[in-house]
């Protein structure tokens, strides 16, 4: 696990990074990758059955620990979130690429969350949508080849949480503008998807609950 | 692509998205008319959206979170015994249900497999629940989706494996292909024949709902969830009592009957009633009372009392149905209307009285015959229901009348009325209880014998008792089981003698089987314990459920659960032993484990809470009682809401408390609650609703005692009399209610000081309750007793003693020489001696003896208790022994402090302290 992050030296790096500096950007993201993937363990272990953990409460929860309030010169807090969304969209790769490593050579540890005390959170997304995911990570790059804005959109609101509102106010443009793009972005990416993963789509991407 | 082409994509997806196919494509065509190339991307793209609307919509983390923790849910690719799952399908109140697989002969079955999201299965519960899988097992329907298979997971969850079906709802499936009437009624009738051959089966579905019926490609309707709604409230039968109560809370209450929104017993007529909603919606298209924005407590109202109204006039949808609205209206008017509105009765034994008979009356209709169902008549109902309960009401009436003078009843008690308002319907309907409660134990193990209305539920067991020696001679787990469930089933009808010899018997098997330490067997000394319990004999049963604890404890964390339900089971024993502190010690562990392990609102936390404060009250110790009490309630309104007959027994518990601990205004206000909840979920006529009735005025009749007030005695008189006449209407003028009634009339009237009236109200009364009871019921000695206060102050004081001699007499034959009643009745026959300066040796003797009894006397008797210290004080006085009439009356002041006495006792007290003092 990395060192408890400084608070002073995280907000410092988020200054750096919203004056365009990559190597401060990167810096940060890693930062906030290992806070969120922490803080979503935990709150997992100490919340049983019956409470949800999204994503947006997860990255407030970080914000809030990460950043000196005091010292906040950053533009605005939405910044923050952009970067989180980046990590959780590493996070959650990562998780896959080990998932779907692990389904190739046949074996799959289920790990129970009491337990897992070092697992990555993304360790409760299944082996089907690891596949997909997999595919929408790289599909993403090649949609952010012409459609950079559509592609942030996607990372904030699919990885990140965020509402149309709230990613509209991180880039800076309507929320009409960021729900044309997402609408056709995800439309894109879908065909790209269903065009590289084996048999049909995982049901469970398309955010439908069949009745039981 | 670039950004340019890109961002004219967007654009054009976004104006042309609302739009459907012809005019999309004339935008399109408009729009890039010089580059169709563009035109063929945008249509691309717009069909992935037509084809997943939600697409990325929920943010991944929140998906993936959502599914694991708050679903319970499990990855693709987990095990759960030979299954494999593949996928979630979907997940409901109960828990999910995933596309699952099994290799099967190197071919791989695809199945639906259904976890349950309660964790909380108890050793116990999942011992049953294992005997409910092999009864399913055996249902083999074209319309049924097979059960396949059953277990727990490694976390002690249920699941079900299921002949996968894929289909749509039924009523879904139909407006979609526009089918009209008499097709929907023809496949409504295969629904009906599966659900008769479950109920041939003896398995009652429970929740039959379109969500539960799915219709396949060739049009082939699919029952699912057979009889799980039964296993799953087993799975949270924590309580007190083997508990066949539907656990209302896990169904879907728009198409609950009435029986299972007040906890009544679940019988094939319930399943009728579900067919009756989802055929009215299957022709109406819509919910007979229902317009789906109402809250679960309106729901739940609604089902108690709304009246649906006919099909016809509601009538929606006319163009799924292949017709026009004036069409169906005219389809529906008339035998469609009625049968319907047939199956939807509120009563049960009203209904059609199986799923064929509603399918042959629909076929009868269609052939042009004339249907067997009539319209209901008005008034029908409520005369007709409280008849039939008649041979309850004296049960009932004997809890609330012992909760007004003796103690609190526990639920227990009240689950024995039900059961006994159960036996007391008539054999018909007796039949259909029973055999709805057998089709809930059992199913088609050697069932294969037709189970008319006729066979009646003993020869069914019989049967089954032979079956199970038979079929499971060699397996003695599985035998012992079925002997166990068999025992419960001759508890129910009240043969306890059979019940006692198959429970001993499942014990020895089990003993054999596994050691007599071992948790297997725990569960048949429960239940042989219980049995024991129910009949009367807490001494033999204590000893087998304290052993079944104990092996429970030892057994670890495991058995937790069990071993709270133990304990439990143990508390009540002991308050039936009058053993009130041993049976605090227990229930409050049982308590303290069950709020631990399920929280405050639970069904068994509200039970255990009930029989705790109980033990409380008996003890004296009201306060506790009241706080006790209020978390019993507070647990019960959350879990099976407050109008469950649990509840209602609860809250009289809990204004019977307030009563005894002379809070009159607060219980008044509990009664007055009580009764106008009653009265609207059951009726002005029910029995019950009369009981609490008759509560209130008594409450009542108090306070104008403890205040001399007119003004409430008024109010008592004509609540007992409205009481009477409600008793004397509904069960006939010599039934013993009415006697209670008139003597509490003739109470109130000797209370007014219309003693003319009082005497003749009161020799009314005595006839009936002489005819009815007999000389020696304590009812009957009660207005007896009542009488000679009424002789008394008229004046008639020999006729006083006289009839108060024979009447403490009859008590000490009766009720035993240290009741508290024949301490009662001792105390005022030592009144009646003092005042006429009668024999003072004997007015000492007796109330010597009065108040030594009452010292140990429930909560209720506080007031008698405090009256005889006065009276005893004054025969003290009499005999010329100042110094211990000094301290009874230091101790009687101390009770008048706590509002023990009536302004009436506290003059008596003020004058017999100044003659104490005159006298020194």
């Amino acid at each position: 696990m990395t060192h408890a992050p400084d608070q002073g030296e995280i907000t410092l790096l988020l200054h750096e990074a919203s004056g365009g500096d990559q190597d401060a950007f990167k810096r940060v993201v890693t930062l906030v990758y290992g806070e969120l993937n922490a803080l979503a363990r935990r709150r997992l272990r100490a919340e049983g059955p019956g409470q949800s953990l999204n994503t947006t409460g997860l990255v407030h929860e970080a914000y809030l620990k990460l950043v000196d309030q005091t010292r906040a010169e950053w533009r605005n807090r939405e910044q923050f979130f952009a970067i989180a969304a980046e990590a959780m969209r590493r996070i959650l790769v990562d998780h896959a690429r080990r998932r779907h490593r692990a389904k190739r050579g046949g074996r799959l540890e289920h790990v129970p969350l009491e337990e897992a005390e070092d697992a990555p959170i993304a360790d409760l997304v299944g082996d089907a949508d690891a596949e997909v995911l997999l595919a929408l990570d790289e599909a993403l790059d090649r949609l952010a080849a012409f459609n950079p804005q559509g592609a942030r959109i996607v990372q904030l609101r699919f990885f990140g949480g965020l509402t149309n509102d709230e990613a509209a106010a991180v880039l800076q443009t309507s929320e009409r503008t960021v729900r044309r793009s997402w609408s056709a972005s995800r439309a894109w990416l879908r065909r790209e998807v269903s065009g590289r993963v084996d048999g049909s789509l995982s049901a469970a991407f398309d955010g439908e609950d069949v009745p039981d | 692509m670039d950004q340019e082409r890109w961002q004219r994509i967007e654009a054009l997806c976004e104006a042309a998205e609302p739009l459907d196919g012809a005019a999309r494509r004339a935008l399109l065509d408009r729009e890039c008319a010089t580059d169709p190339a563009l035109c063929e991307e945008v249509l691309s793209l717009l069909a992935q959206l037509d084809a997943a609307p939600g697409f990325l919509e929920r943010s991944l983390l929140a998906r993936t979170t959502d599914q694991t923790v708050e679903r319970g849910g499990l990855p693709p690719g987990t095990s759960i015994g030979s299954y494999r799952l593949q996928r979630l399908l979907g997940r409901g109140g109960m828990g999910e249900v995933y596309l699952a697989s099994r290799d099967v002969d190197g071919a791989s079955q695809a199945v639906a497999l259904k976890v349950t999201r309660r964790g909380m299965a108890t050793e116990e519960v999942l011992a049953r629940f294992r005997l409910e899988r092999r009864i399913l097992a055996n249902l083999r329907h074209p319309n049924v989706a097979q059960l396949l298979d059953a277990g727990a997971t490694d976390d002690g969850r249920p699941y079900f494996v299921m002949e996968y079906v894929e289909g749509e709802p039924i009523t879904q499936w139909c407006d979609a292909r526009r089918l009209a009437v008499a097709e929907r009624v023809r496949l409504f009738q295969a629904v009906c024949a599966a659900v008769q051959h479950a109920h041939q089966h003896l398995v009652v579905h429970r929740d039959i709902k379109p969500r539960n019926i799915l219709v396949t490609a060739d049009g082939t309707p699919k029952l699912l969830d057979f009889g799980i709604g039964k296993v799953l409230s087993a799975t949270d039968a924590l309580g007190a009592e083997v508990d066949t109560s539907t656990q209302m809370r896990l169904l879907t209450p728009e198409y609950a009957a009435p029986e299972q929104v007040t906890g009544a017993a679940v019988t094939t007529a319930t399943d009728v009633y579900a067919l009756g909603v989802l055929l009215y919606e299957l022709l109406a298209g819509r919910h007979p009372y229902l317009a789906g924005d109402e809250s679960r407590p309106e729901v739940e109202r609604a089902v108690l009392e709304a009246a649906p109204t006919r099909p016809s006039t509601r009538a929606s949808g006319a163009g799924e149905r292949a017709t026009d609205p004036a069409g169906l209206r005219r389809r529906l008017a008339g035998d469609l209307d009625t049968i319907v509105l047939m199956a939807l009765r509120k009563e049960p034994s009203r209904r059609y009285p199986s799923a064929s008979a509603l399918a042959e009356d629909l076929q009868r209709h269609l052939d042009g015959l004339p249907v067997r169902a009539r319209p209901d008549t008005l008034g029908y109902r409520t005369r007709k229901f409280v008849r039939r309960n008649a041979g309850a009401v004296i049960g009932a009436g004997a809890v609330f009348a012992a909760l007004s003078v003796t103690t609190g009843v526990t639920l227990v008690q009240s689950h024995r009325v039900a059961r006994a308002a159960a036996r007391a319907e008539s054999e018909r309907d007796k039949a259909l209880e029973v055999r709805g409660f057998l089709m809930e134990l059992f199913g088609a193990t050697g069932a294969n014998q037709a189970v008319g209305d006729t066979v009646s539920a003993r020869r069914l067991l019989d049967l089954q008792v032979g079956e199970a020696r038979r079929a499971y001679e060699d397996r003695p787990g599985i035998k012992a089981e079925m002997l166990e469930v068999l025992a419960d089933g001759y508890d129910r009808l009240g043969l306890y003698g059979e019940a006692e010899t198959l429970a001993r018997e499942a014990l020895a098997l089990r003993r054999d089987l596994s050691g007599p330490a071992h948790p297997d067997g725990s569960q048949a000394l429960t239940l042989l314990g219980w049995i024991l319990h129910e009949r009367g004999r807490p001494n033999d049963a204590e000893p087998l459920i304290r052993e079944a604890a104990a092996i429970r404890r030892a057994a670890g964390e495991r058995y937790r659960g069990d071993l709270a339900r133990s304990l439990n089971d143990l508390g009540v024993v002991h308050n039936a032993q009058t053993r009130y502190a041993d049976a605090e010690t227990v229930l409050a562990e049982a308590l303290a484990i069950r709020r631990a392990m399920l929280g405050d609102g639970h069904r068994a936390v509200g039970i255990t809470a009930n029989n705790l404060a109980a033990a409380f009250y008996f003890q004296g110790r009201v306060d506790q009682a009241i706080v006790t009490q209020g978390l019993a309630l507070r647990a019960l309104q959350q879990s099976v809401g407050p109008d469950h007959q649990r509840t209602v027994v609860a809250l009289s518990n809990l204004a019977a408390f307030k009563r005894a601990q002379g809070d009159y205004p607060s219980a008044e206000a509990d009664y007055r609650d009580l009764l106008a909840r009653q009265a609207r979920l059951q009726g002005t006529e029910h029995p019950v609703t009369l009981n609490v009735e008759s509560s209130l005025a008594s409450v009542l009749t108090e306070r104008g005692v403890m205040e001399g007030n007119a003004a409430v005695y008024a109010e008592a008189e004509s609540l007992f009399r409205d009481v009477a006449a409600r008793f004397e209407r509904t069960l006939g003028p010599s039934h013993p209610n009415v006697g209670v009634t008139q003597d509490r009339i003739a109470g109130v009237l000797l209370d007014r000081g219309r003693l003319n009236d009082a005497l003749a109200t009161s020799e009314r009364a005595l006839a009936v309750l002489r005819a009815s009871l007999g000389e020696a019921n304590l009812n009957t000695l009660r207005a007896a007793a009542r009488q000679a206060l009424i002789r008394w102050a008229r004046g008639d004081r020999e006729g006083a003693i006289r009839q108060q001699r024979q009447v403490v007499a009859s008590l000490e034959r009766a009720a035993g020489a240290s009741h508290a009643e024949t301490a009662s009745g001792q105390q005022a026959l030592c009144g009646f001696l003092l005042s006429a300066g009668g024999d003072a040796a004997e007015a000492l003797r007796l109330c010597a003896t009065a108040e030594r009894s009452l010292r140990t006397a429930p909560a209720g008797f506080r007031r008698a208790r405090t009256v005889a210290r006065i009276r005893l004080a004054q025969a003290q006085l009499a005999a010329g022994n100042g110094r211990v009439a000094d301290s009874l009356m230091a101790v009687a002041a101390g009770d008048t402090l706590n509002g023990a006495l009536g302004r009436g006792d506290r003059l008596l007290l003020d004058s017999l302290r100044e003659a104490a003092s005159q006298r020194r």
